[in-house]
């Protein structure tokens, strides 16, 4: 028999004979008060689904969150590592989830792909973690220099706490690079059901636009109040506002709102097609950005993990190639930030469509 | 606060001391001496692993007590040293909180064990373990990175604050963002230094406790910049602390950008790249006679400040060390056995020997003697900045 006939028949004998590997196990930290856990869940199930489907070696999707004491989130990191052996952590779009995993990655070199949005979490420094949601200086820089004028005066809403110090700072970089101010930043406390205070807290004349970095149902009920209120200026968000919460909730300030989205690359478009309709078959509804994004993180992982010894997957860090995902290609730079085009939608006629500059927006009453 | 009920098989401190003298004194260094350099070089690594009992590859925190005993805390219990040499392993069927042990500290007084681990911390006194944990105690959070006793006091750093724990009356205090000037609460290395404790906080630089006055200073990173350091040695390299170490005045900071050095007036930085450092992700230093012994994901650094010998692991799992001295060219020799692996997590070094704990193994680093003993510790303040 020729030596290249022995050697095929060889390898089909090792890939018989070998045993069925353990299964590679996923973390995703999910916080119960997590607001798009519904979207995160569900678009990680599909990435696993998929693999289990194309691969011979199983994947298990491990999801641990549960309501606690205050970093709470940090010992279900550890158990997702500990107890249940998991080979990478999805963290949250929270950024306090996000933290509290990379603290657990430093000391077990545990890789976190991290779906917030904050500059601070690849300012970590873990070198094992990358974010794969686009940066939040990076989606206000784009609406903002879509949308205003070089001068042009914002203000922004954000979250309070931790969550919207971490916001606030990352909105006043962008301004900065664009020269545009940014004036004033309210803090929107959760327990906030009086919306007019909103009204009062902004400046006269009107800003040219608002900013609100907010969780989509009060993000919505805020927006709203501001329209009826007489604000004709810009209201734009975070591309994970394209969600049904918000869409339910944000009444005539839909109309105009204005996201960045990702844009969209013709070598993945088939992949982002085929999640749009597998996860509607799925679970019945659109996907969400934020489903998206788990789904491409999860994906990641086992792609990185297929090619890596066991217990080294921390070594695939820094990423140098970029996978395919349903997001576009997975690039990163050197510090694990996801180097994405941004490009803005906004709401018209009862769609997301591609945003068309208009008539310059007034921010006078 | 929960005390196991059972006694678990611990030895007598003075037993285990007689059965460690009786089974002879630690391995003398039986190195060449290493020329010219002002510290220890390890000559070669002893390595343990399963075979000897220790019951998981990843060992987080090595401790050598005042008694000369061993302890390590691993991903899957507590292990003290035997007679044999061999491991023995305590576990959360003895009494200890969790089975993953994250830092470990001596009570130089009473000479009990302070454990920390993923959940809960542990006192191990008179064979006896005690668990404290968020629920049962005042503990600030069950995820204890890092624990140091001072005097009467225990002291952790936890994923939400630093609690203190005064051992006389059993009450707990705890500081975080809320009452201390904590730029975030996440706390990931505690020392005593001096009169005052270090809590090394993540995100939030160093906090400088002085409990006498109940004060708080905070040193931050001044560039305030995440992945550059624009002023070299104009404070501490990063806000990103992950561990310190604090020995006659001077303190060491470890942080994943990079390491930093205090003497309570002047600051000096490191870098990879710009110094001998051999990765920025600096995860575990130990300071001994003014040596900072700095344990990286590439290995081991150990420095004065001027001259520097690095331990790493090639591809072929081949021992190296390399040697920096001032104005000279890098001397780098093979090593006849290499450290267990190059993730280092945890250290504790004494005149004797080096104990090394990795993410696979626990390693004993057999010291060469020193010619020359020029200490940073008796250096002159001009030649420590240097």
């Amino acid at each position: 028999m020729p030596t290249g006939l022995w050697l095929i028949c060889g390898l089909c004998l090792h890939t018989l004979a070998a045993p069925d590997p353990s299964p590679l196990r996923i973390g995703l930290l999910l916080p119960p008060e997590e607001s798009e856990a519904a979207g995160l869940r569900q678009g990680a199930e599909l990435a696993v689904s998929w693999s289990n489907q194309a691969a011979t070696s199983a994947v298990e999707l491990l999801v641990r969150g549960r309501p606690g004491q205050w970093g709470d989130d940090g010992v279900e990191a550890g158990r997702l590592v500990l107890d249940d052996a998991v080979a990478g952590l999805i963290a949250p779009p929270g950024g306090l989830p996000t933290h509290l995993a990379l603290q657990v990655a430093g000391r077990t070199a545990t890789p976190v792909i991290s779906l917030c949005g904050d500059s601070s979490v690849t300012g970590a420094g873990v070198p094992w973690s990358v974010r794969i949601a686009p940066g939040t200086t990076d989606e206000a820089r784009t609406i903002m220099a879509g949308l205003g004028s070089p001068h042009a005066r914002w203000a922004a809403l954000v979250p309070a706490d931790r969550a919207g110090r971490e916001i606030a700072r990352d909105l006043h970089e962008a301004a900065a690079a664009l020269g545009c101010t940014l004036d004033p930043v309210i803090v929107v406390e959760p327990t906030l059901t009086d919306f007019a205070m909103l009204d009062a807290r902004l400046p006269r004349p009107w800003p040219d636009g608002l900013l609100i970095w907010l969780e989509a149902v009060p993000a919505a009920l805020s927006a709203k109040h501001l329209r009826n209120a007489g604000f004709h200026g810009h209201l734009a968000g975070p591309s994970r506002l394209r969600s049904a919460p918000f869409r339910e909730h944000a009444g005539i300030a839909l109309n105009g709102f204005v996201l960045p989205r990702i844009e969209t690359d013709a070598t993945t478009a088939a992949l982002a097609a085929r999640f749009e309709a597998d996860y509607r078959r799925a679970f019945g509804e659109p996907p969400t950005p934020t489903a998206a994004l788990a789904c491409d993180a999860v994906s990641l992982l086992i792609h990185l993990a297929r090619r890596s010894a066991p217990g080294e997957l921390h070594r695939q860090f820094p990423i140098r190639e970029a996978p395919p995902g349903v997001t576009g290609l997975l690039e990163f730079d050197r510090i694990g930030n996801r180097i994405v085009s941004l490009r803005l939608s906004q709401f018209r006629d009862g769609e997301w469509i591609g945003f068309k500059p208009m008539e310059p927006a007034s921010g006078e009453r | 606060m929960n005390t196991h009920p059972s006694r678990p098989p611990l030895p007598s401190r003075g037993l285990a001391l007689a059965l460690i003298l009786l089974a002879g004194a630690p391995t003398q260094a039986a190195a060449e001496p290493a020329p010219d350099l002002p510290f220890p070089v390890i000559e070669r690594f002893e390595n343990f692993g399963p075979d000897h009992g220790i019951p998981a590859s990843k060992v987080h925190a090595v401790l050598k007590t005042t008694d000369a005993e061993l302890w390590i805390g691993t991903w899957d219990g507590l292990c003290r040293r035997e007679p044999s040499g061999n491991f023995r392993r305590f576990g959360p069927e003895h009494g200890l909180s969790h089975k993953m042990v994250l830092c470990l500290a001596e009570d130089q007084q009473t000479g009990d064990l302070w454990v920390g681990t993923m959940r809960g911390l542990n006192r191990v006194s008179a064979g006896r373990i005690t668990a404290y944990t968020q629920t049962d105690s005042g503990l600030p959070n069950n995820v204890i990175y890092g624990v140091a006793v001072s005097g009467d006091r225990v002291w952790v750093a936890t994923a939400a604050g630093a609690g203190e724990l005064q051992l006389k009356t059993g009450t707990w205090k705890i500081y975080d963002h809320n009452n201390s000037l904590m730029h975030e609460p996440w706390c990931y290395a505690v020392t005593e230094a001096g009169d005052k404790i270090m809590i090394g906080v993540w995100g939030g630089g160093i906090v400088e406790h002085d409990p006498r006055l109940g004060s708080f200073k905070e040193h931050r990173d001044p560039d305030r910049d995440f992945h550059f350091d624009l002023v070299p040695d104009d404070g501490p390299i990063n806000d990103i602390t992950s561990w310190l170490a604090w020995e006659n005045g001077v303190l060491w900071q470890c942080t994943y950008f990079g390491m930093s050095r205090y003497d309570g007036r002047n600051w000096k930085t490191w870098v990879e790249g710009k110094s001998p450092l051999l990765s920025n992700f600096t995860q575990f230093v130990w300071a001994h006679r003014g040596v900072a012994w700095i344990g990286m994901d590439r290995g081991l650094s150990v420095t004065d400040g001027i001259t520097w010998v690095n331990y790493l692991v090639d591809d072929n799992d081949q021992g190296i060390q390399q040697i920096h001295r001032p104005n000279q060219p890098v001397e780098i020799k093979p090593m006849p056995t290499a450290l267990a692996n190059q993730f280092v997590l945890g250290l504790q070094v004494d005149d004797e020997e080096a104990w090394i704990a990795t993410s696979k193994g626990l390693s004993r680093g057999i010291l060469a003697a020193p010619t020359k003993l020029t200490r940073l510790s008796e250096a002159t303040p001009d030649q420590r900045n240097q």
